[in-house]
């Protein structure tokens, strides 16, 4: 039994879409654990887009309570990826599919402590398929977790985290007076997250005021943004655009009361160089 | 004791919904409520039933309730029914529940909701009964309310049937059609395995077994497999749908309905390659 009254906390997370997948897989949690506090973190992210996935669970998970959290954005289901539970230095276990997904939020949560292949198929449903591991595989070891029938130590053998699969960094870099970065998440208002933050900010522009002059230019194909620096939306008029820095500390950029990745076109992995304006 | 438990179903979109949820949580706060989905085709009877069909086994035993109800307020009847299972399904009766109770072991008992003390207590509107008739009657049987109570009994034989269409095999090809496309553009085929394998005289079809497909005037060779990623990105295969149990095709991180234009209830013609 748990060693706590508290209701465990699931959050979850897939592209399933909203067709009733996702709700299947809760079915399967609460079968097994029928007081789980299950919180759908999100279903409709871009399908197959294992960063988008990587880049929400890092988002939501730190204002989690500690939990068992199931991660699902699994292109490679039914091949040789393995199924994967990470032990995170905050004491939650990730569950997913060993394709990177599950490695930002851990490095969030206190880093990985204790990484597992999901092989005791005692923890499986009965019968399992080769394209839908989300309900099979991976709901029911998080719920027997989160009920607390079965340990960490029981999902199967313990892996090295070193051969845990890793998304390829995103990375900014400073130079005089501007930065080069590049789009690494869109969200549904049309903002757009950057890699780096204050500290790339800062060495690139020193002590940067609201209102500061930027210009971003976007390559391939190369367009020009005369925009401003902002430490919020409202910082500059409706429908103009700010470079701010995200409630997660990331360098991003945003139309005030608009989309800008609507309006100039702008998706994922696009170079982006901001200087002084 | 485990905490009541429905699920819900509807073709609502985004908000209504809440408002049947806070009917639902009025009469019986502690109720767990696990949404389904309720952006289903609106007025699409028969892609609701199929999505609850092949989602209430893997559910907790409760109430179903689940409305797409294009004839609300006429002469359709409100229903519940008491499957083999001990689950409680919901609903009008138009055939939408009528594969799930099946999938749950078989209709045991069924009444027709006339008991208006079971109604949402102000007047009730002739063009949202998921609110105020389905929604409030799901609550109190989810409340340990006996299903006798929800009104008269009725014989399951005169409830309203709903049959997937079943695919037809003839000189050496199988016939079939697309029964739901699901949100990654997954076609679910009418029909099984099983019948593509006994086009090649096996039990049952094997990686890297070759078919012919044709739609319409155009024809491809597609491979068995048994997951998306035995094939390269955005190239099609043949599969068994674990979502939704039974043939299908779709493509390696695309959409096979888009790839093929392929629509509810489009004819495939399937072959040995």
């Amino acid at each position: 039994m748990r060693p706590t009254e508290r209701r465990p906390v699931i959050g979850f997370l897939t592209d399933f879409g909203l067709d009733g997948a996702a709700a299947t897989c809760r079915g399967v949690m609460l079968s097994i654990c029928p007081d789980a506090q299950i919180v759908d973190i999100g279903h409709t992210i871009r399908k197959y887009a294992i960063r988008d996935g990587a880049f929400l669970l890092r988002f939501a998970l730190p204002y989690f309570p500690m939990g068992v959290h199931v991660g699902v954005v699994d292109p490679g289901v039914g091949t040789e990826r393995r199924p994967i539970g990470i032990r995170t230095g905050r004491g939650d276990i990730l569950i997913g599919p060993d394709n990177g997904l599950l490695v930002p939020p851990a490095d969030a949560l206190g880093g990985i402590e204790e990484a597992r292949e999901l092989a005791n198929r005692d923890l499986w449903l009965p019968s399992t398929t080769s394209t839908f591991h989300g309900r099979d595989i991976f709901a029911p070891v998080a719920a027997h977790l989160a009920n607390g029938d079965a340990g960490f130590d029981e999902v199967g053998p313990a892996v090295e985290a070193d051969t845990l699969t890793r998304l390829p960094d995103h990375q900014a870099t400073t130079s005089d007076a501007a930065i080069d970065t590049v789009v690494t998440y869109v969200d549904s208002f049309g903002n757009i997250r950057l890699a780096g933050g204050a500290e790339e900010l800062h060495a690139a522009f020193g002590d940067i005021e609201d209102g500061a002059p930027l210009v971003v230019e976007f390559g391939a194909p190369p367009l020009l943004e005369t925009t401003r620096f902002g430490s919020t939306f409202g910082a500059v008029p409706v429908g103009a655009s700010v470079v701010y820095i995200d409630s997660l500390g990331n360098l991003a950029m945003a139309d005030n009361q608009g989309n800008l990745a609507a309006r100039l076109g702008i998706g994922h992995d696009r170079p982006v160089r901001i200087s002084q304006g | 004791m485990a905490q009541p438990f429905l699920t819900f179903l509807t073709d609502f979109g985004d908000t209504a919904p809440a408002t049947c949820r806070g009917v639902i949580w009025s009469i019986l706060p502690e109720a767990r409520i696990n949404d389904l989905t309720h952006g289903t085709r609106q007025f699409g009877i028969r892609d609701a039933a199929f999505l609850l069909w092949s989602s209430v086994p893997y559910q907790p035993v409760g109430v179903h309730l689940a409305v797409v109800d294009p004839g609300v307020g006429t002469e359709r009847r409100p229903i519940a029914i008491q499957a083999a299972r001990g689950d409680h399904l919901v609903g009008p009766d138009n055939g939408l529940l009528m594969p799930a109770a099946e999938r749950l072991g078989g209709v045991v008992a069924a009444h027709v909701l006339d008991n208006r003390a079971l109604w949402r207590a102000e007047a009730v509107s002739e063009t949202f009964h998921g609110r105020d008739i389905f929604a409030p009657v799901a609550a109190h049987l989810a409340a340990r309310t006996p299903i006798a109570e929800a009104g008269t009994e009725i014989d399951p034989a005169d409830l309203v049937p709903l049959h997937f269409p079943q695919p037809v095999m003839a000189d050496g090809a199988l016939s079939t059609t697309v029964l739901f496309i699901d949100a990654f553009g997954n076609c679910r085929l009418a029909g099984q395995p099983t019948d593509l394998a006994s086009l090649i005289q096996r039990e049952r079809p094997e990686a890297g077994d070759r078919f012919t497909i044709r739609i319409g005037e155009s024809s491809l060779e597609v491979p068995w497999q048994p997951t998306f990623g035995a094939v390269p990105p955005g190239e099609l295969l043949l599969y068994e749908d674990a979502d939704y149990a039974g043939l299908a095709i779709g493509v390696n991180q695309g959409s096979a309905a888009a790839r093929l234009g392929l629509v509810h209830d489009a004819p495939i013609v399937i072959e040995p390659a």
